[in-house]
């Protein structure tokens, strides 16, 4: 027997079936998609690091490897001319420090794209170039404790430079640190790295949503290397990383 | 405004949309073509529907056009990659409304207008729908007033919602029905789909249109 009650209690619960199962889906379908366009966004800014990675080192090798040469012919001809007046010999003189400042130029930016010292010491020796040439004065006291990693390859030992330059980045421009500590150890056949600043900290978001485009490009190169990024860090406290990575992931 | 007028008016707006479907179905890309068919079905069952009602005729389209537009629906969704990560999704679903028609039609031999079967093929095409949405909102969300896949989803989301549920309604009302509850089924039936069409009007306007190249 179904009485006007029945019938409005059966509408009620078929509706609020068809309603749970709509919104309950757009909500399964809405969380499957955000996952899939975050690993797309993953993708493509390892795609971007990769491209930019290449274009650095052939700019680095096109400037050692072509324009040197040339500047190097252009100023052993020059040693070869004979200026027949005082004012020639003091144009050539000019010409040829002008060569020599060209070339030393070149050198350093060709360097400060991919330090040479990665493929002789690895992450930390390229760390070492990079302070002492290019970060003199150094707005901050960083304390380098290198270990020799050559084994860890120069792709690799790239992406590791990288990850201590954004690090160093972090601690003068947003930590205002005054000391940086970069301590590197091999632990049988890992690489750890410890990194420790003075500075103001921040709050760090370990789902890595809330975190800027330098901690999450951390993430993606530390990805791209096989490392484990740990770090450590709240306001006031300065900021702590650790970064452990195997020394040969092929064995 | 009479019952007839309203129908009249939403005659003409279906026709306007499945006219226009014609006239942007060579200029549209190979992908949207199937929406463009879909719309004409829903169209031509409405209008020859409303010239054979209550004969064989009226009675038999109306026990397969909701398996048509539910196939058409999952052709779609094929169409617009859907299934590109699940492709078993796509004979499984096909399989399921089929299975379902043919036990409530050949096999229980029920052929009432209303159904479970029609519900649960609304309830399909509703997520397939949603599905189709939610690709868009995160794929392309500044632009969404005139993205075709966000404004067909949009009204295929509506249109089926709403239609499971009154046919819910009326599937647990149709024991005792009145004449005030079939003429209020008409009107929400009526102003639903013409909603339904003007989206899908809309939704056809803004079809990319094939590239056309030239050698002068």
């Amino acid at each position: 027997m179904y009485t006007e009650e029945s019938n409005i209690f059966f509408i009620l619960i078929a509706s609020l079936i068809v309603v749970a199962i709509v919104i309950g889906y757009f909500q399964y379908s809405m969380k499957v998609q955000y996952r899939g366009y975050l690993r797309l966004q993953r993708l493509h800014e390892r795609a971007k690091i990769e491209a930019q990675e290449a274009e650095r080192q052939t700019i680095a090798a096109d400037l050692h490897d072509e324009v040197g040469p040339i500047l190097s012919a252009t100023n052993f001809k020059l040693c070869e001319v004979v200026p027949d007046s005082e004012r020639g010999r003091q144009l050539l003189g000019e010409a040829q420090d002008h060569i020599k400042q060209v070339f030393h130029q070149l050198k350093r930016m060709s360097s400060l794209l991919v330090p040479r010292s990665l493929s002789i010491g690895g992450p930390l020796y390229g760390m070492d170039e990079f302070l002492n040439q290019y970060m003199r004065p150094l707005p901050l006291e960083v304390e380098l404790k290198a270990v020799n990693c050559k084994e860890l390859g120069v792709e690799r030992s790239l992406h590791l430079f990288r990850m201590l330059q954004e690090i160093l980045h972090n601690a003068i421009r947003h930590s205002k640190a005054t000391q940086l500590l970069i301590a590197g150890e091999k632990v049988g056949d890992r690489l750890i790295i410890h990194t420790s600043d003075n500075g103001v900290g921040f709050n760090y978001d370990p789902t890595g949503k809330q975190n800027g485009h330098g901690l999450q490009n951390l993430a993606i190169r530390a990805g791209m290397i096989g490392a484990e990024v740990t770090t450590e860090s709240a306001p006031g406290a300065g900021t702590k990383y650790k970064i452990e990575l195997p020394l040969n992931p092929g064995k | 405004m009479t019952p007839l007028i309203i129908y009249l008016v939403y005659l003409g707006i279906g026709l306007m949309t499945a006219l226009t479907a014609l006239h942007f179905y060579r200029r549209a890309l190979q992908e949207y073509r199937p929406m463009l068919i879909f719309i004409w079905v829903l169209v031509g069952v409405e209008l020859i529907q409303t010239f054979f009602t209550n004969t064989v005729v009226a009675t038999a389209l109306d026990n397969i056009h909701y398996l048509a537009e539910a196939l058409l629906v999952i052709w779609i969704a094929k169409r617009w990659n859907l299934f590109n990560k699940r492709p078993l999704m796509f004979p499984v679903l096909v399989g399921f409304i089929l299975a379902c028609w043919t036990v409530e039609k050949l096999v229980t031999g029920n052929l009432d207008q209303l159904s479970w079967c029609r519900i649960i093929s609304s309830l399909v095409i509703a997520l397939l729908g949603i599905e189709m949405m939610s690709r868009t909102l995160l794929s392309a969300p500044a632009s969404l007033s005139r993205n075709t896949i966000y404004l067909f989803s949009m009204a295929l989301i509506f249109s089926y919602v709403l239609a499971a549920l009154a046919e819910i309604y009326l599937l647990i009302l149709s024991r005792e029905p009145s004449e005030s509850l079939i003429l209020g089924y008409f009107y929400f039936t009526v102003a639903l789909n013409a909603i339904t069409y003007i989206l899908f009007f809309k939704s056809i306007l803004c079809i990319p249109r094939k590239a056309t190249y030239s050698l002068s």
